[in-house]
């Protein structure tokens, strides 16, 4: 009931008039992640991302002015904390290779063979995605992937529906180009 | 803007011949699982940007002691006269040129004399003689814009006023918006078109001659401190009886008492915005329609910029949209 949540949520946020850290992270978590996860890949330190993104959503909370849903908004953060991480993502790969990292990421062990399978088509399309320029790359993730309609991708976004269908079309002609390249001739044909 | 032109999506065809669509079908939605949900969540209330206070008792009442808290520090320390020396540089006006200063654009009148004060959780501007017209944007949830003189401390909500001292009496004018006046015996809310001055208002304590070591705890500042943690639990007990009355007990028409008697003991509160929240739900349980839009859109004059304004916006264009709605 609208009444007793945002009379839950006036009375939880006296403490500092501005919502709670927990209560954002625990409400909000599970869909943070995996627009993180999604949009980040399977090889990008996701919880790191999450955090980030909680970050700036609770700094930024005074600017959020109910005019967008919250995950609208949140999507919004997610694609800027994801795009600056890549854009260092050649200085974390430097480190790793410099072994100033650990190996935080171990691969799960194969559990079964479909398992295996779908990481590897997991890898493939990932692999094809972070070829592709920033703006491509996070329209065709959000349409594809996380299923958004175009209205929901322009407002995250900000841009026109025309320019997310203008995107999202070069996106799949470039993601089909890469996928063919990884793929080869032979396994393409399958 | 629709979706009509929306192309299908490339996973959507089960038994494609483009590779790109099976490969993208064969990507599952990363989940969550329990163990790495629970280690995240420690991970995250690790990172709070801020100190959170210790819920050893009911939210509430550490609400409560909150704001008291910050009350205490904001509001109760005791205020200095113009002639006392300001830890903060005193700048005196050459022309009336607008100065920004954080979400406000101030236009000191040639000679005045003010200073700024930014503190943790609030900016102050203290006006020692002269006059000053401000326009202030909300500063954001958790800050405070103050502009401070001899005679009475401003809060501003978001507003445009003129302040006016000659070190013995204050004016004030607001054309716009609200601005909360404390002048030690008690708050009041200026609103757009209304004035004030200090010497309409009962002699308050703080024209008394200022100590010679303002630093120290004097006994003022403390007993005003008292009032003002008495009034802050005063305030924070009936908001939470109200809750209890409209949550827990389901009984609107006691949250609605509740609200009555907050609002009549604190007309200018520092949980108003919990307590106008409140009554609007109260009102909204009861249908009482016509009080529920008054309500909300006090809230949204008062508290534009609150994260929840949103929600407050939207049931009040559900209101107003409804049939036979008087929302002139």
């Amino acid at each position: 009931m609208w009444a007793t949540e945002l009379t839950a949520r006036a009375v939880e946020s006296e403490e500092t008039l501005a919502p709670s850290w927990d209560r954002l992270c625990e409400e909000h978590l599970d869909f943070v992640y995996r627009a993180a996860r999604r949009l980040a890949g399977p090889d990008a330190e996701v919880d790191d991302l999450v955090q980030e993104v909680f970050l700036v959503a609770h700094r930024r909370l005074a600017d959020f002015e109910g005019r967008a849903q919250m995950t609208t908004w949140l999507y919004g953060i997610a694609v800027r904390v994801v795009a600056k991480d890549r854009r260092l993502a050649w200085l974390k790969a430097l480190r790793r290779r410099l072994s100033l990292d650990d190996a935080a990421h171990v691969p799960a062990p194969d559990d079964t063979a479909a398992a295996t399978h779908r990481r590897e088509a997991e890898r493939t399309v990932y692999g094809a995605l972070d070829g592709m320029s920033e703006k491509r790359r996070t329209v065709l993730i959000l349409y594809e992937l996380e299923g958004l309609s175009g209205d929901e991708i322009a407002k995250t976004l900000g841009i026109p529906l025309k320019t997310v269908w203008t995107r999202l079309h070069y996106a799949r002609r470039d993601f089909r180009d890469r996928v063919a390249r990884q793929l080869g001739p032979g396994e393409e044909a399958a | 803007m629709t979706d009509m032109t929306a192309p299908p999506r490339l996973a959507g065809g089960a038994a494609t011949k483009d590779p790109a669509a099976r490969l993208l079908a064969q990507v599952e939605p990363p989940a969550l699982d329990p163990f790495h949900r629970t280690r995240l969540l420690a991970k995250l209330r690790e990172a709070a940007p801020r100190e959170a206070p210790a819920l050893v008792r009911p939210r509430v009442f550490a609400a409560g002691v909150a704001v008291a808290v910050l009350a205490a520090f904001v509001l109760s320390r005791p205020m200095p006269l113009p002639e006392a020396p300001m830890t903060p540089e005193v700048t005196v006006a050459a022309t009336d040129a607008p100065v920004p200063v954080d979400t406000a654009v101030l236009r000191p009148q040639p000679a005045t004399r003010w200073s700024v004060d930014r503190r943790p959780h609030a900016t102050v501007v203290r006006l020692h003689v002269g006059r000053i017209v401000a326009e202030v944007r909300p500063p954001g949830a958790g800050r405070a814009f103050v502009m401070q003189t001899g005679q009475a401390r401003l809060t501003v909500v978001g507003t445009l006023f003129s302040v006016e001292t000659d070190g013995r009496s204050t004016q004030l004018r607001v054309d716009r918006g609200i601005v909360r006046v404390d002048d030690g015996s008690g708050g009041r809310l200026v609103r757009a078109g209304e004035s004030w001055s200090s010497d309409a208002a009962p002699a308050p304590a703080v024209e008394e001659p200022a100590r010679p070591e303002p630093s120290r705890p004097t006994l003022r500042g403390a007993a005003r401190r008292a009032t003002a943690d008495a009034s802050l639990h005063d305030e924070a007990d009936l908001v939470a009886a109200a809750r209890r009355d409209l949550v827990d007990d389901r009984n609107p028409d006691a949250a609605l008492k509740d609200l009555d008697r907050h609002a009549a003991r604190h007309p200018a509160g520092s949980l108003m915005r919990e307590a106008l929240l409140l009554r609007l739900s109260a009102q909204l349980e009861s249908s009482r329609r016509a009080d529920a839009v008054v309500t909300a859109r006090r809230f949204l004059e008062l508290f534009p910029s609150d994260p929840r304004a949103g929600d407050v916006r939207r049931r009040l264009d559900e209101l107003c949209a409804a049939p036979g709605a008087d929302c002139p």
